[in-house]
């Protein structure tokens, strides 16, 4: 390595090549990175949606029942309790 | 070697020489034993959620080894068995090493967050913490206890596994954790019978540089007692079914026999023959064996059903 007029260290050929490599490497990083960040959103965001799915429909089923009673607040108390 | 020699190979650092700075062997036993966790985890977790929490521990264990390896750097290049890593052979700089530590504790930690939960992410934030500071720092260079309390670090990977699953970190986990946290001393004492010339060179007060070889015998052979009881434990909590019990038990004797043989031998003594530095060597290697079964059972059994299907024999289930 030498230091030219510009003060910028001067690479060697083997240098430049050891440089190239590492940058490739550090590319192929923030590729799978990036990737892996999008995969694990869309996994995340389906596992969030089913949830969600999950609890409208139970709400439904609560609210149904309470719809045919016809006897209010008390009934969906009751309806919680005995779900759980 | 000089400044310019240095900043020379520096520059020609090999992607490999990055890597040795993450210690990809201890990432590997890290990895696997966090697989377990993952594993033996009542609940199932997404393929995709699984490889990205264990990518997470497998980059949080090697930004933990660079972070070790710039700190240790000048005790590293005084003894034989570290001197050819990448900063006291001068391919890497410590700079670099140091910068490449914090970057990848921080990707680690917010992969895992991302992927799972925070308190998987915590968890493992807090053992990367563990590792490069309270050990690297602290407790290395201060106390002969150094990788008795020290293994605590790499005893969380089961309990980041099986929090990531759940979200929670019960008895099993730390069952599991227990088990890495007492193999510990006996495998790291077994290296260091051999190699307490190179630690007291460096001033490193490792176990038979302070209290001699007899009392690190003695100490390896009451740990490895206590490992036997502790292994027993995922079976009473029934994480560990029939596999992982005949695994254990089986083991488990083979490794009390070497320890007793270690304990019997005249192993880091400064007289001590080249059968004595065998037997010592043949303790260290079976242990990273012993520990690669128990785990690798867990694994299989739960992967397999097995678990389930085998009878088990637990007197304790937490949860």
């Amino acid at each position: 390595m030498e230091t030219g007029s510009s003060e910028y260290p001067v690479l060697s050929g083997e240098e430049l090549a050891a440089r190239k490599k590492r940058n490739r490497f550090l590319a192929l990083g923030i590729i799978v990175f990036m990737g892996l960040i999008f995969v694990v959103t869309l996994v995340r965001m389906r596992e969030g949606v089913a949830r969600n799915q999950d609890w409208q429909a139970e709400t439904s089923r609560g609210q149904s029942s309470v719809a045919q009673s016809g006897e209010g607040t008390v009934l969906v108390e009751e309806v919680e309790i005995g779900d759980e | 070697m000089t400044d310019q020699a240095m900043n020379t190979s520096a520059n020609a650092a090999s992607v490999r020489d990055y890597i040795d700075l993450m210690k990809p062997r201890i990432m590997m036993l890290v990895v696997f034993t966090a697989a377990a966790g993952l594993v033996a985890a009542p609940v199932d977790l997404h393929p995709v959620t699984s490889f990205t929490a264990l990518l997470s521990v497998a980059l949080g264990s090697g930004a933990a080894g660079a972070i070790n390896m710039w700190f240790d750097a000048d005790i590293d290049a005084i003894m034989t068995r570290t001197s050819t890593r990448p900063l006291p052979a001068g391919r890497v700089q410590p700079a670099d090493a140091l910068a490449l530590g914090i970057f990848m504790s921080m990707i680690s930690v917010t992969l895992m967050t991302l992927a799972t939960n925070w308190q998987a992410g915590a968890l493992l934030a807090f053992s990367i913490f563990f590792y490069a500071v309270v050990y690297t720092m602290w407790l290395k260079r201060s106390t002969s206890q150094n990788i008795v309390i020290g293994g605590a670090a790499g005893a969380f990977p089961p309990v980041i596994g099986w929090a990531a699953v759940t979200g929670t970190m019960p008895m099993e986990a730390w069952a599991l954790f227990a088990l890495t946290f007492v193999w510990t001393p006996p495998h790291f004492w077994a290296l260091s019978l051999v190699a307490n010339k190179d630690y007291a060179k460096a001033g490193v007060p490792m176990m038979p540089v302070v209290h001699g070889a007899k009392s690190t015998r003695f100490q390896i052979f009451a740990y490895t007692l206590l490992l036997l009881v502790v292994s027993a434990l995922p079976t009473l909590l029934g994480t560990g079914g029939l596999v992982y019990t005949v695994t254990a038990a089986i083991c488990g004797l083979v490794f009390l026999a070497l320890a007793t043989q270690v304990f019997l031998s005249r192993a880091g003594d400064a007289d001590m023959e080249a059968k004595d530095r065998k037997i010592a060597l043949r303790l260290f290697a079976f242990s990273i064996f012993y520990l690669a079964a128990l785990f690798g059972a867990l694994i299989f059994e739960h992967a397999t059903g097995l678990h389930d299907t085998l009878p088990r024999f637990a007197i304790w289930m937490v949860s």
